[in-house]
């Protein structure tokens, strides 16, 4: 209320306001008794009924004194001697003197009650100005508390300001400290108009928006009442007649500025509008402020979920997993206890295979899942020394070819020359050993192919099958953890090969992409370092179905292509 | 009166548990025929006619689910049980409502297979004999002649939290 009566005490400095009680007795005392409380119109009538009289007034003793004065002779003797009279003259001294009191007191009366009235009505336009800050602020408290979306916020916010304020254009900025700069998140400015004055981006120190963000401190300037400041804060050529910006500031951190532009002309914004877009500035934040709080905590949340959901669809495909072998393990041994005496020969030792394989299977899970923790632990240690990629790969390819669809995979255009890279050997095969389990078993019957090439500084080994190949929604995730093949083709792992494959390739600097039609097969391609020692002494080696061929610093285009 | 040993057809993409449960078909005598995926499958009962159907649901081509769909077009389908690894209610109910007969988790005893097959077979093959041998709300469905009523399994194992339920959700 302080700041109320500073408003209303501006326009009549040292006067309180005056009661009703005090008013109504002067305006009795002026002659007003018809009004309780009168009316700037009905002072303005008695104060013109009091100048008719007056003037009347002096119109009649004017007439008597130049009557008495020049044409008494005219008049009858007995006025003569009557007009002539000193006491005469005293008496209309009297009068006169006596009615020009009267006057002059009633004036004093309808001045004091005009005054009166003219501070009523500056407290009322104060108190309705009031009345709408405290709209507007309510108005916007409620949008904080029902909205949660932050932009339809501070869209309430900005509104607001320019009804308030009776802007034409307004804008909030958040600043990104990185940048150093503020850019509009909200803005009433239609943005396709070449009309706008609101800049998408400033940088802090620019203009008005960004002296107040470096400042922090509101800032109002007026082409009007303070050109060379306005001239210095807005480009002389812009429509702006006057602007303000106030400083968002949340705990002693500025993050960013609300201002607003008046380009029409009309009304000027003035030390009061910057004061009440402060306090909207106060509200928009904590809005934003708010805001930030909860998106960071959703987003928080939501990762935790997302983790949460991976874990136990993990557990699950996991004892999934784990179910299939034990199916064979637990039936084989059931099978041997209950018909072992009966069996032939050849099916006991048919069944025994059955119980060794699927254990096997059982414990590669289980080294998988010990693997891919490992790698998340960051424990994985791999060596770099030189590798010879022609027997290594060789060599994985020879151990499939002993296994049940092994005489499936190809060992494609062994190269002539010896093919080294820089890489962990175990984790070469591991790499090569998943894809090609990996495309053996989702290919189908059809063959699969592992070539070897070199392009420029990598050496490129590629595992490829003519299966169904990967459908395009699912390649962007195909080496994310625990993801799995589609359902539809019932064909599921835990998840975790390609995880792995991804990890290893790139823990030897490598690369590794996939490219796929869907109904033509798949093909996995890695890189890893060349050894150059190595391959400039044999030179580069020429592969059968490469598109790149005697490559020794080209680009590789053929596996550019290919990146999915 | 179907003859007492059902022709077994036996759909699985694990060779290894195709080789155990032939072992343990082969030895209570009865005929048995393989497939590794849901083509195979739908093909060999097209062409072989078998009397039960053991059908895994995680199948490369086509699994299991569309296995049961392709079936329930059929006229005159064998009866199907279901190994799958999955426990879910949901997946039950899934197979359930595909019309399979019975739903085994795996890992499971060859031997108790082998006892629900044969109760399976035999359920088609002599309803009102069934019928007789089971409790009084057991019902048949007049259209098909086939009791409605699945095993007690069904209801003991498989859904065990929407036995109440049962009723309401019989086809029929």
């Amino acid at each position: 209320m302080c700041d109320l009566d500073k408003r209303a005490g501006m326009h009549h400095s040292g006067n309180p306001v005056t009661d009703e009680e005090t008013l109504i007795r002067e305006a009795r005392a002026a002659g007003l008794r018809r009004f309780k409380i009168p009316s700037l119109e009905a002072i303005e009538r008695r104060r013109q009924q009091l100048w008719s009289i007056t003037f009347v007034m002096l119109v009649a003793l004017a007439a008597m004194v130049v009557v008495l004065s020049f044409w008494d002779k005219a008049l009858p003797d007995a006025l003569q001697q009557f007009g002539r009279m000193p006491v005469m003259r005293v008496f209309f001294l009297g009068v006169t003197t006596a009615f020009c009191v009267y006057v002059i007191e009633k004036e004093r009366h309808l001045r004091k009650i005009t005054r009166a009235l003219v501070d009523e009505r500056v407290l009322n336009s104060v108190l309705s100005n009031r009345v709408n800050e405290l709209s507007v602020l309510s108005q916007i408290g409620r949008a904080i508390n029902s909205v949660q979306d932050t932009s339809s916020v501070l869209d309430v916010i900005l509104g607001s300001a320019l009804d308030l304020l009776q802007a034409s254009e307004g804008a909030i900025m958040l600043l990104d400290s990185d940048r150093h700069l503020l850019s509009t998140v909200c803005s009433t400015a239609p943005k396709d108009s070449s009309a706008n004055t609101i800049p998408r981006e400033v940088l802090v120190g620019e203009g008005v928006a960004g002296y107040v963000a470096q400042q922090r401190v509101p800032l109002l300037v007026s082409r009007r009442m303070d050109p060379t400041l306005f001239n210095r804060m807005v480009s002389p050529d812009s429509e702006i007649e006057s602007a303000m910006a106030v400083p968002l500031v949340h705990r002693d951190e500025l993050l960013g500025v609300i201002v607003v532009h008046e380009t029409a002309g009309q009304t000027h914004f003035n030390e009061y509008d910057l004061h009440a877009l402060g306090l909207l500035a106060e509200n928009a934040a904590v809005t934003v402020s708010n805001a930030r709080l909860f998106q960071a905590e959703r987003e928080h949340v939501a990762k935790l979920q997302e983790v949460d959901n991976q874990r136990s669809e993990f557990v699950a495909t996991v004892s999934h997993e784990l179910r299939s072998p034990l199916t064979s393990i637990l039936g084989s041994v059931r099978t041997l206890h209950k018909r072992g005496a009966t069996m032939e020969p050849h099916q006991h030792d048919e069944l025994l295979h059955v119980i060794e394989r699927q254990s096997s299977r059982l414990l590669k899970l289980i080294d998988e899942i010990l693997f891919a923790s490992r790698i998340e632990a960051g424990e994985n240690r791999l060596v770099r020394q030189p590798v010879d990629l022609v027997g290594c790969v060789g060599e994985v390819v020879t151990a499939f070819q002993g296994r049940e669809h092994g005489d499936r995979v190809q060992l494609l255009a062994p190269p002539t020359a010896s093919v080294t890279a820089i890489a962990d050997p175990n984790a070469v095969q591991q790499v090569v050993t998943n894809l090609i389990d990996n495309a053996l078993k989702y290919s189908g019957d059809s063959p699969v192919s592992v070539s070897l090439s070199t392009a420029g500084m990598e050496v490129l080994i590629t595992v490829a099958d003519r299966g169904p190949g990967i459908p395009k929604d699912e390649l962007p995730h195909i080496f994310d953890r625990f993801r799995q093949g589609s359902d539809g083709n019932g064909h599921r792992g835990v998840g975790l090969g390609l995880y792995i494959t991804a990890n290893l390739v790139s823990a030897m600097k490598g690369r590794i992409w996939v490219q796929s039609d869907v109904g033509k097969g798949a093909a996995f391609t890695l890189t890893l370092p060349i050894n150059r020692e190595e391959s400039t002494a044999a030179g580069s080696t020429a592969p059968r179905d490469s598109v790149t061929s005697a490559v020794q610093a080209l680009p590789d285009e053929g596996a550019g292509d290919k990146r999915s | 009166m179907r003859s007492a040993k059902p022709r077994v057809l036996i759909v699985d993409d694990e060779p290894d548990i195709l080789l155990m449960l032939r072992m343990n078909l082969e030895a209570e005598g009865h005929e048995t025929l393989l497939a590794g995926d849901g083509e195979t499958a739908l093909r060999r009962i097209g062409e072989e006619r078998p009397d039960v159907v053991l059908l895994d649901v995680m199948m490369p081509v086509l699994d299991g689910w569309g296995v049961l769909e392709q079936l329930s077009l059929m006229q005159d389908r064998p009866r199907v049980i279901v190994l799958s690894a999955k426990s879910t209610e949901r997946d039950i109910h899934r197979a359930w409502e595909l019309g399979a007969d019975e739903y085994v988790t795996k890992p499971f005893d060859p031997d108790d297979l082998m006892e629900t097959i044969v109760r399976v077979h035999q359920h088609r093959g002599n309803a009102s004999f069934e019928r007789s041998e089971s409790s009084s709300n057991v019902s048949l469905d007049s259209a098909t002649g086939i009791d409605a009523t699945r095993p007690a399994s069904w209801i003991d194992a498989a859904r065990p939290r929407t036995e109440g339920a049962l009723s309401f959700e019989y086809p029929g």
